[in-house]
C-alpha cells in the first residue's frame, strides 16, 4: 500500500538513501533537513509515517517528536526515530512519543529494519510502543561518542538550571531552543513555542524594536546588545541578544537572554521616590532651621516691645497681630520638620482625651458654625508621644474637617481602646499590642477615590493657590508614622470623611500638664549666653536682663570658654547654641565641663532634638530648648534648672 | 575497491550506490578540509568532530577501511596527537582519490 512518508535528517546521505529505498517500494517521499523545515512541511502535508533523526541542528529530534505528538491532526502518524547514538545512550523513545527506534548503522542492515518498521506501521495503528531499539545488535558503543554525549547533557543541565530565560533564534526570528526558564517566563508550552516566530510573542508596537535588536547583533559580534525591557505576561522582562558563532550555522543565529526585572524596577522606582522624599526632608529641615532663627529674633523683639506698652497703646493690637503670625509661621516650620520626621523632642505619657478636648475647644472657638460631638472613652490607655506634635496633628485634622464644611456641620470625635487581639485582624502593618484609636468624622463634602489616593502626599492640595500648602496631612502622616502608629482615611464624595488614627498604648502613667501662670518668672542669677548670631545675642541679652538676670555673652566656642574661665564662680547657667561655626556645641560643652564639672547648661537649637543633642544631653546637660521660644518658655526652662540648683 | 561488490553487499543497486557515493565524496572532502584547517589551527575539538563525521558516513556505506582510519583520527585528536591526525588525512585522501578515479573511469 502506498504511503506518504516524511524523512527528516541532516545527513544528505541518509536522505538520499531513504528516498531511493522508499520510492523503490512505491511510496511518496518528502525530505527535510532539520526540525524547522519539517514543521513547515507539516503545516500542509500529513504523512502516514515519519522517519526522524534524533540529533539534528536547531530543533532536536526528541523535541520535534513531542511537538508532533501534540498536534491534533498528526495523532495517527507513525513515528520512527533513527538514532546514531543508540549504543551509547539509552533512547527512551517511548517517552517522547515515537513508535519505534532504529539504530543507524551499515546501510544493508538499515534497509532491512526500515522496511520491517514500515510493515509494522501498516499493521498497528495504535501508539503501542515497542520496547527495544531495532538494530542494536549490529552496532557497538563508541567511546568518544559517549563522552560527547555526557558533555552535551552537562550543558543541557546548566541551561536548565539558569534563572535567566535562554532562547535560540534563527536569523528568520524563529525559536529553535528555549530553556525551562524561558518557557516559564513566556508562558507558552514548549511544543507550541518551538518553530514559532519570536517577535509574535510581543505586542505589535514592540515588534520592530525586537527585530532591530536581533539584527543589531551583526554590528556587535561577540557582545551583548542592549537591555531593552518589554512587557511579557504582565512582567517586565529585559531582553539582551548575543550572536552565536559556530561553523555549523553559516547564518548567524542569535541567543536571547530574558530576565525578569519587575521586582528590580519596582524597587528602583520606590528607591527613587524615597530619595526624593528624603531630599525634600533635608531641604525642609534646613529651611526650617533658618526660619526658626529668624522667628526667634522677631518674636524676641515683639516680646520686648509688648513689655513696654500696655493694651491701650495704639500699637498694642498690631504687635499682638504680628506675634500671632510669627507663631503661625513657626508652626508651619514645625510642620515642615514634622514631615521630615526629625521632629521628636519630648516623649512623655499623655492622656489623649485631654489633648482632644483642649484642641477641639480651641478649634471650636474659631468655627462656631460647627457642632463638636465628643465620645471619649473613660479609661483610655495613655500614649507616649510628643505632646506638641500630636496637638499639631489634631489641629491639622480639625482645620481640614472645617474646610470641608464651609457652611458649618458636625464634627464627631471618638476615642476607644483597641486591644492586641483586635489589631491582628486589621490589614495594617502594626506591631502587636494595645492601641488607642481616635476617629475624626466630619459631615463635609468628602473626597473622591482619586483624591483619597493622594491625600497624604506632600504638596498635594485641593485648595486654591495660596490657601493650602499641601503640607498639613503629609506632616500628620509623618508624625503618626514616627510614633509607630497608623492613620487611615475613609471618604465618599458628598458624604463626609473619617480619619482613623491608631497610636500604641503606653504602660507608663500620665504626667499631668501643669498650667503655669502667665507672668514671667524672675531670678537674680548670672547667665552666659552663647550664640553665633548677633541678633539672637542682642535680643536674648535684653530679654534676660528684663527678666532680672545678669547676662554675659559670647559669640563662639572659644570666646565662651574664655569668658567662662574668667567668671566661672559667678556664672550660674550657660545657654549654649549647638550649631555654631568653628567649635561645635558638643565640644564647647565638654571643655566647659572640664573647667567646672558642676556646670549647668541649657542647650539651644534651631533644629529639633536629634542624635547630636541627645548625646550632649547624656554627657550631663540640664535641658534642651528649641528655637523659636518665647520669653515664657525660656524663663520657665531657666527657672527649672536653677531651682534644682538652689535645692542642693 | 570494487564498487559493484560494495553495492551488492549493501543490497543496493549499482546506480543508486553511485549516487550515494557521490554524496559521500562531497561530504567527506568538506570534512577533510575542515580537518586540515583544524590541524593548522591546532584545534583538536574541530578535528575530532570532522573525523567523527567521516567515520559515520563511511560506516554507513560499508567503507570499512576509511572507517577504521577515521576512527584512529578521532582517537588521535582526542589525545591531542595532531600529527596522527595529519597522517590519517593523507591516507583517507588517497583512498578517496581511488574511489573518484573509479567513478570517472566508469564515466
Amino acid at each position: 500500500m502506498k504511503k506518504k512518508i516524511l524523512v527528516v535528517d541532516n545527513h544528505p546521505l541518509i536522505l538520499k538513501f531513504m528516498t531511493q529505498l522508499l520510492e523503490k517500494e512505491g511510496h511518496q517521499v518528502i525530505t527535510a533537513e532539520d526540525g524547522l523545515s519539517a514543521l513547515d512541511i507539516l503545516k500542509t502535508y500529513i504523512p502516514d509515517v515519519i522517519f526522524m533523526d534524533l540529533i539534528m541542528p536547531n530543533i532536536t529530534g526528541e523535541k520535534l517528536c513531542q511537538i508532533i505528538r501534540r498536534m491534533p491532526n498528526l495523532k495517527e502518524v507513525y513515528l520512527i526515530v533513527l538514532s546514531a547514538i543508540a549504543a551509547e545512550q539509552e533512547v527512551n523513545f517511548a517517552a517522547f512519543g515515537a513508535n519505534t527506534c532504529i539504530a543507524k548503522g551499515p546501510l544493508d542492515k538499515m534497509k532491512e529494519h526500515v522496511l520491517a518498521a514500515l510493515d509494522e506501521s501498516g499493521r498497528s495503528h495504535s501508539t503501542v510502543l515497542e520496547g527495544r531499539v531495532i538494530g542494536l545488535e549490529d552496532i557497538y558503543p563508541r567511546h568518544i561518542t559517549k563522552e560527547l554525549l555526557i558533555v552535551k547533557r552537562h550543558f543541557e543541565a546548566i541551561l536548565s538550571a539558569m534563572s535567566e530565560g535562554i532562547l535560540e533564534i534563527t536569523p528568520g526570528t524563529r525559536i529553535v531552543y528555549a530553556n525551562p526558564s524561558a518557557i516559564a517566563l513566556i508562558g507558552i508550552p514548549e511544543e507550541r513555542l518551538l518553530g514559532s516566530d519570536f517577535t509574535e510573542l510581543f505586542k505589535k508596537e514592540d515588534h520592530q524594536m525586537v527585530k532591530d535588536l536581533v539584527m543589531a547583533t551583526d554590528d556587535h559580534p561577540q557582545s551583548i546588545v542592549g537591555e531593552h525591557t518589554v512587557v511579557l505576561n504582565g512582567r517586565e522582562i529585559s531582553l539582551s541578544v548575543l550572536p552565536i558563532h559556530s561553523e555549523q550555522h553559516k547564518d548567524k543565529e542569535v541567543i536571547v537572554i530574558l530576565n525578569d526585572v519587575t521586582e528590580r524596577k519596582w524597587i528602583e522606582a520606590h528607591l527613587l521616590q524615597a530619595q526624593k522624599i528624603e531630599a525634600i526632608g533635608t531641604l525642609a529641615g534646613g529651611i526650617a532651621h533658618d526660619f526658626n532663627n529668624l522667628f526667634m529674633v522677631v518674636q524676641g523683639n515683639i516680646s520686648l516691645m509688648l513689655l513696654d506698652i500696655n493694651p491701650s497703646h495704639p500699637h498694642y493690637e498690631m504687635l499682638r497681630s504680628i506675634e500671632s503670625k510669627v507663631q503661625s509661621g513657626s508652626k508651619l516650620t514645625s510642620q515642615l520638620l514634622g514631615y521630615a520626621r526629625k521632629g521628636r523632642y519630648e516623649i512623655k505619657a499623655v492622656q489623649l482625651n485631654q489633648l482632644v478636648e483642649e484642641i477641639s475647644n480651641t478649634f471650636g472657638r474659631t468655627r462656631k458654625d460647627i457642632s463638636i460631638h465628643r465620645e471619649l472613652a473613660k479609661d483610655l490607655f495613655p500614649i507616649e508621644v510628643d505632646q506638641e506634635q500630636i496637638e499639631q496633628v489634631l489641629m491639622n485634622l480639625f482645620v481640614n474637617a472645617g474646610d470641608a464644611m464651609t457652611r458649618g456641620g458636625d464634627l464627631f470625635l471618638k476615642t476607644t481602646n483597641v486591644r492586641g487581639e483586635e489589631i491582628v485582624s486589621k490589614p495594617y502593618d502594626l506591631k502587636p499590642g494595645d492601641y488607642v484609636l481616635l476617629s475624626i468624622t466630619d459631615t463635609g463634602i468628602g473626597m473622591d477615590s482619586k483624591t483619597l489616593e493622594r491625600v497624604f502626599e506632600p504638596f498635594f492640595t485641593t485648595k486654591e493657590l495660596g490657601r493650602g500648602t499641601g503640607l498639613g496631612l503629609a506632616s500628620v502622616y509623618g508624625i503618626i508614622k514616627g510614633h509607630n502608629g497608623h492613620i487611615d482615611v475613609e471618604s465618599k464624595k458628598g458624604n463626609g470623611t473619617t480619619f482613623k488614627i491608631y497610636l500604641p498604648a503606653s504602660g507608663r502613667k500620665v504626667q499631668k500638664t501643669v498650667k503655669t501662670a502667665d507672668s514671667l518668672i524672675e531670678g537674680t542669677k548670672t547667665i552666659l549666653l552663647v550664640d553665633d548670631e548677633e541678633m539672637v545675642l542682642n535680643v536674648g541679652r535684653r530679654f534676660l536682663k528684663v527678666t532680672g538676670y545678669r547676662v554675659l555673652t559670647a559669640r563662639d566656642g572659644r570666646e565662651a570658654i574664655e569668658v567662662y574661665e574668667k567668671y566661672k564662680d559667678s556664672i550660674d547657667l550657660v545657654l549654649l547654641d549647638i550649631v555654631m561655626p568653628n567649635m561645635k556645641g558638643g565640644e564647647v560643652f565638654d571643655r566647659l565641663k572640664e573647667i567646672n564639672p558642676e556646670i549647668k547648661v541649657l542647650l539651644v537649637s534651631g533644629y529639633s532634638i536629634d542624635g547630636e543633642a541627645t548625646k550632649i544631653l547624656e554627657r550631663g546637660c540640664n535641658g534642651f530648648i528649641q528655637k523659636p521660644f518665647d520669653m515664657k518658655q525660656l524663663s520657665e526652662a531657666i527657672r527649672t534648672i536653677l531651682k534644682n540648683d538652689s535645692n542642693e | 575497491m570494487n564498487l559493484k561488490k560494495l553495492a551488492e553487499n549493501l543490497g543496493i543497486e549499482e546506480n543508486e550506490f553511485s549516487e550515494l557515493m557521490a554524496i559521500f565524496l562531497e561530504k567527506s572532502s568538506s570534512d577533510l578540509s575542515k580537518m586540515q584547517s583544524a590541524i593548522d589551527e591546532g584545534d583538536t575539538d574541530k578535528a575530532m568532530t570532522a573525523a567523527h563525521s567521516i567515520k559515520g558516513t563511511a560506516a554507513t556505506l560499508g567503507l570499512k577501511e576509511i572507517c577504521e582510519v577515521a576512527k584512529r583520527m578521532e582517537t588521535n585528536a582526542y589525545q591531542n596527537n595532531l600529527d596522527g591526525v595529519a597522517e590519517g588525512v593523507r591516507t583517507i585522501k588517497e583512498k578517496m582519490d581511488v574511489i573518484a578515479q573509479i567513478f570517472t573511469a566508469k564515466g
